[in-house]
């Protein structure tokens, strides 16, 4: 239910989603957790990011941190998440002004940046976000989904929830359209999730996520547990309606063959870190940080001729005690001294940004 | 489906046993006949301990057999073990209470007590007498499950007259009418003989029809020459016709719920109950789990997952096989049949032993038996009971060869000839009870080799025993490292667990240093850091070189990883591949490398095969099958496989619709008819089978030289 449209004079440059510094801690007896850190990048509208890192690098905090639903020992720390309509879900958009005076600043922004961000929001507004503007297709399709209710009432629940005056009926049509747009029988409606196999589960939670006409979309993993050829036909799927809907989406994976076939932007991650955003393509072809460079000829390939994998070696490090300056150094092949001191710069290159200091030194001589 | 109705070699003494049981029942028979005339016309009660005597050992003879044969099932075993002791403590029981009754004491007073507590401890006798003829009965009906064809429904009977004879003795001795004592003694006398008699011809009938399966007796088993081709002396497992099927319970609520179906289940129920009882019996492959679950549980349908169905392969010296497939095709399931981690339910695997050979007792006496029916050009009747080994390749030796090849020690308390000459003695007699023979003998690969033996062995008949030695040559490399190690381990430990459990190494110190080496030769280094960590503190990646360490260092020559890397993470994978590799290529182990992931595959395997709903679809160098495809599914499956290049991004549709169906109701046909795009009419009849459509490149489908020219 959106309260209020307010009309913000809205550039049409303007990214839908913008995160900017975010730090995400979780804190531990251990110490703290720098799961993300520093985390910047856009999302443009009708845009599909692919964010990939191996396990623990911080794609899934990083996700979360967006949707505000950072368990227990986790804080977002700083950092700003922009999103254009987080004015509409505001209790009291007159009063914004003398609400932010009361507020202590996270930053000296403009005004307009803090009437965006979502970590301004109270609870009970960021709500109104949550599946509304920004839904989550959640890991493990296996498991996401309650196995003492219908698949139909699962969805319809999420309807109900973000519009409590809805007629039943008309819920359920929505329902009903939302399965068959995925790609989902109508008649399978009222079956339970163990009737469904596993590729039907995952549509059904696309379904769940889409059936409020989210803006963005999240998805972590979607495509993991399933077998290759199921996985084709739901990353197809998948296309298909993000194009249908004009979706911007952050695809959270692993696996960069997923990434390639689906995304257009590329984001990799290592150790809580972005370390390379930029076009997908022209990463694929020509990568600039050490690590992806890695990460492409770690990944073997059914087509081309038969390659020789890369061994990364080493081990992730752990994130209470990250490396000092950049955080792969102890791993990376072209390590130079700077590199363990201090923490690399994002050195913009074509579309996007690196952190290395190999560019950071080009850019200086040049 | 191919059951193998094998009888096992260690039947042989069974049926000796067995045989000699039954002689010793009619001889018991007689001698009782005897002894009771005797002992009621003279009154010499002492004679009769001599008939009880016998009428133990008959028993003894008799509870031997049956545990003889329940070697090969832990659960027959137990209830031979139940039986034995039951029948062993009513022997000494009944032989107490002859000697009690038959003691001569000159008191009449203690003469009477005497009789009376020996009639009640011969009361007290009946009650193990009772459990362990019934206990007994079972392990009869039990083994008729297992292929034998045995009748032993008297043995209870047996058990029970216990009850009456003493019952009516007692009663008799009570009423003090003259004369009925007498007449009831010669009754109860007169029964016990013929079912004494019963039971001997009974089991002289079992013994001698126990491995006959038909009338119709085989050609007398080849001696089976070693194949001397390259590829041959090459190929470390193979697999032939093998076959899983797990059964389902599927509809057994439906049939419960339905009256219809309840009829058909009384139906087959009773034709399944009557013929328990009729010539034929059980099957070894029962009907309780196929025919009858097909039949009851689903109404008509066919209930069994077929895991694995008719699947066959070679696998090489230093070859990486791949086995790719969907989940639920069956490859896991191929890989425990192969470790004997799960019995097939057909089909046999062959392994090929590389460095030693260890010979069982069993193998030994199997040795001896087949150079007898060469020698002895046995009679029809004899070779009936040495059939049934037909079927496990083992070593063909004469006496000459075996002694010139063992070392003194393995024989040293054995004088062959004699024990060739007692074997031989066998056929005649019962005197092969006491037999000594060596335990094992080991054989090495050289002295094979001069024997110009066979060195592959069906592992699916293996006993639990021979398995243990077949352990040092086969390992598994386990999926997830986070539960395949055990937290409460060492690394040392745990790499050491198969060299202590398989008895391979004792002196400790030299554990640690195989060990530590073990260790280096995996990455992990410095070695000794890592021995004394527990699992807990080690990465993902780590823990999975533990495992690929623990597998590797018993040296194996064939191992099987069950998607060895699939919980790790990209950057680490690599090395673990890498590691396998290596190892396996230095040191010419058979790798058996099952995926879901073809690029992965492609990057770790000479040779794959891609698996649907447990039969290999396609079969051959790696290249090969990715880049020239035939199978409709196998190209499926490579479109389907994302790549890890935006430039090659598929924009048509996949031609094949839906998932995986259940691998329950396999109709006839090809099984990827109901998905595949080019399925024509006759897919659904034909089964296709494995063609060659060149050299090495095997493929199962009767289109695909259509296909070829299509594209």
């Amino acid at each position: 239910m959106r309260l209020l449209t307010l009309d913000l004079e809205r550039d049409d440059k303007m990214p839908i989603l913008e995160v900017k510094n975010l730090k995400t801690y979780f804190h531990t007896r251990a110490g703290s957790v720098k799961a993300v850190d520093n985390v910047s990048f856009k999302l443009e509208k009708g845009e599909v990011l692919g964010l990939a890192g191996e396990s623990g690098c911080g794609k899934t905090t990083t996700c979360l941190s967006i949707m505000r639903m950072i368990p227990a020992p986790g804080e977002i720390l700083e950092g700003e998440l922009l999103y254009d309509k987080a004015f509409e879900v505001m209790d009291d958009p007159d009063s914004v002004q003398s609400r932010f005076k009361n507020r202590i600043s996270r930053k000296n922004n403009s005004e307009r940046e803090r009437t965006r961000n979502l970590l301004e929001l109270r609870e009970h507004e960021m709500r109104r976000i949550r599946g509304n503007h920004i839904a989550m297709v959640f890991q493990g399709a296996m498991n996401a989904l309650n196995p003492v209710h219908r698949v139909g009432n699962q969805i319809l629940e999420a309807i109900k929830i973000h519009d409590p005056e809805i007629e039943k009926e008309e819920a359920w049509d929505r329902v009903i359209d939302m399965l068959e747009t995925v790609g989902i029988d109508s008649t399978r409606a009222r079956d339970y999730p163990h009737q469904l196999s596993g590729g039907m589960k995952q549509r059904a939670l696309i379904a769940m996520a889409l059936v409020n006409n989210p803006d963005v979309v999240i998805a972590d993993e979607p495509v993991t547990a399933l077998d290759v050829i199921v996985q084709s036909q739901v990353l197809k799927a998948t296309k298909k309606l993000q194009k249908e809907f004009d979706l911007s989406m952050i695809m959270i994976t692993h696996d960069l063959s997923v990434i390639a076939e689906v995304c257009e932007t590329l984001a990799i991650m290592y150790a809580g870190k972005l370390v390379e955003y930029g076009n997908l393509r022209t990463l694929f072809k020509e990568p600039f940080h050490p690590y992806t460079q890695a990460l492409i000829s770690a990944f073997p390939s059914i087509i081309g001729p038969k390659k020789e994998l890369y061994d990364i070696g080493g081990t992730p490090p752990d994130l209470r005690n990250p490396p000092t300056g950049c955080r792969f150094h102890p791993r990376c092949p072209k390590v130079m001294p700077i590199c363990s001191k201090e923490i690399p710069i994002n050195t913009s290159i074509k579309e996007g940004f690196v952190a290395c200091w190999l560019y950071e030194e080009e850019e200086k001589r040049n | 489906m191919t059951t193998s109705e094998t009888l096992d070699t260690s039947d042989y003494s069974a049926m000796n046993f067995m045989r000699n049981a039954g002689f010793l029942f009619l001889a018991v028979a007689l001698v009782n006949l005897v002894l009771k005339i005797i002992t009621e016309v003279l009154g010499l009660f002492v004679l009769s301990i001599i008939s009880s005597v016998l009428l133990s050992l008959a028993i003894v003879l008799l509870g031997l057999s049956a545990r003889r044969i329940a070697l090969k099932s832990p659960s027959i075993k137990r209830y031979a073990n139940i039986a034995g002791i039951f029948l062993i403590s009513y022997i000494l029981l009944s032989i107490a209470s002859v000697v009690l009754i038959s003691y001569p004491a000159q008191d009449i007073e203690l003469l009477f007590i005497l009789i009376i507590s020996g009639l009640a401890v011969g009361f007290l006798a009946t009650i193990p007498r009772i459990i362990g003829f019934h206990q007994l009965n079972d392990v009869f009906k039990r083994l008729s499950r297992h292929g034998y064809r045995m009748d032993a429904g008297i043995f209870p009977l047996y058990g029970w007259y216990g009850v009456l004879s003493v019952a009516a003795l007692i009663i008799a001795a009570f009423t003090f009418i003259p004369g009925l004592i007498l007449v009831i003694n010669i009754a109860l006398i007169i029964g016990e003989i013929v079912l004494l008699f019963a039971i001997g011809i009974k089991l002289i009938r079992n013994s001698i029809r126990l491995p006959l399966a038909t009338e119709e007796l085989p050609a007398p088993t080849p001696v089976y020459t070693p194949d001397q081709t390259k590829d041959q002396e090459q190929v470390v497992v193979e697999a032939v016709n093998l076959e899983k099927l797990f059964p389902v319970m599927g509809g057994f609520f439906q049939s419960l719920f339905s009256v219809e179906n309840m009829k058909i289940s009384w139906n087959i129920t009773k034709k399944y109950f009557s013929g328990l009882f009729s010539k034929g019996g059980f099957k070894k492959f029962s009907p309780l789990t196929r025919e009858y679950f097909n039949t009851v549980f689903s109404s008509g349908k066919r209930y069994f997952v077929h895991a694995v169905d008719d699947l066959s392969f070679k696998i090489h010296r230093g070859e990486t096989f791949g086995l790719v497939g969907e989940s639920g095709c069956g490859k896991s399931t191929t890989g425990l049949l192969l470790l004997n981690l799960l019995d097939s339910t057909g089909g046999q695997i062959y392994f090929k032993t590389p460095d030693s050979i260890i010979l069982t007792r069993k193998q030994i006496r199997d040795l001896r038996i087949k150079e007898e029916k060469e020698i002895l050009k046995l009679t029809r009747r004899q070779r009936i009971l040495l059939r049934g080994d037909e079927d496990i390749e083992t070593l063909v030796l004469t006496e000459e060869q075996i002694s010139s090849v063992l070392a003194e020690d393995d024989l040293k308390h054995h004088d062959t000839s004699s024990i060739w000459q007692q074997r031989l003695t066998w056929i005649t007699s019962f005197g092969n009870l006491l037999l000594l023979k060596p335990n094992r003998i080991t054989l090495t690969e050289e002295q094979l080799l001069s024997l110009g033996t066979v060195r592959r062995l069906d592992i699916t008949s293996f006993s639990v025993r021979e398995l243990k030695n077949l352990r040092k040559d086969i390992q598994i490399i386990f999926q997830n490292p986070y539960e395949s190690l055990s937290p409460r381990f060492s690394i040392l430990d745990i790499i050491a667990e198969p060299i202590r459990l398989l008895n391979i190494m004792h002196d400790e110190a030299e554990i640690e240093n195989m060990v530590k080496q073990d260790l280096e030769e995996v990455g992990l280094i410095p070695a000794e850091d890592f021995i004394d960590r527990f699992p807990h503190e080690l990465s993902g990646g780590q823990r999975q070189r533990v495992g690929v360490a623990r597998s590797f260092i018993v040296n194996p020559t064939f191992v099987v990883a069950d998607e060895p890397v699939s919980m790790l993470d990209v950057s680490i994978r690599v090395g673990v591949l890498k590691i396998m590799r290596e190892l396996t290529k230095q040191r010419g182990t058979a790798f058996l490398f099952i995926t879901h992931d073809l690029a992965l595959a492609r990057v770790m395997c000479d040779r794959i095969a891609v698996m649907y709903l447990g039969r290999i679809v396609e079969q051959g160098p790696t290249e090969d099958v990715i880049h020239d495809s035939y199978h409709p599914y196998t190209r499926a499956l490579i479109a389907a496989v994302p790549k890890p290049d935006p430039d090659a991004r598929r924009t048509e549709e996949l031609p094949i619709i839906g998932e995986v169906p259940s691998g329950i109701d396999i109709g006839t046909g090809c099984r990827f008819s109901p998905r595949c795009p080019y399925a024509i009419e006759k897919c659904e009849e034909i089964d296709p089978q494995l063609e060659e459509a060149h050299e090495g490149h095997l493929v199962a489908c009767i289109r695909f030289r259509e296909l070829d020219k299509l594209e």
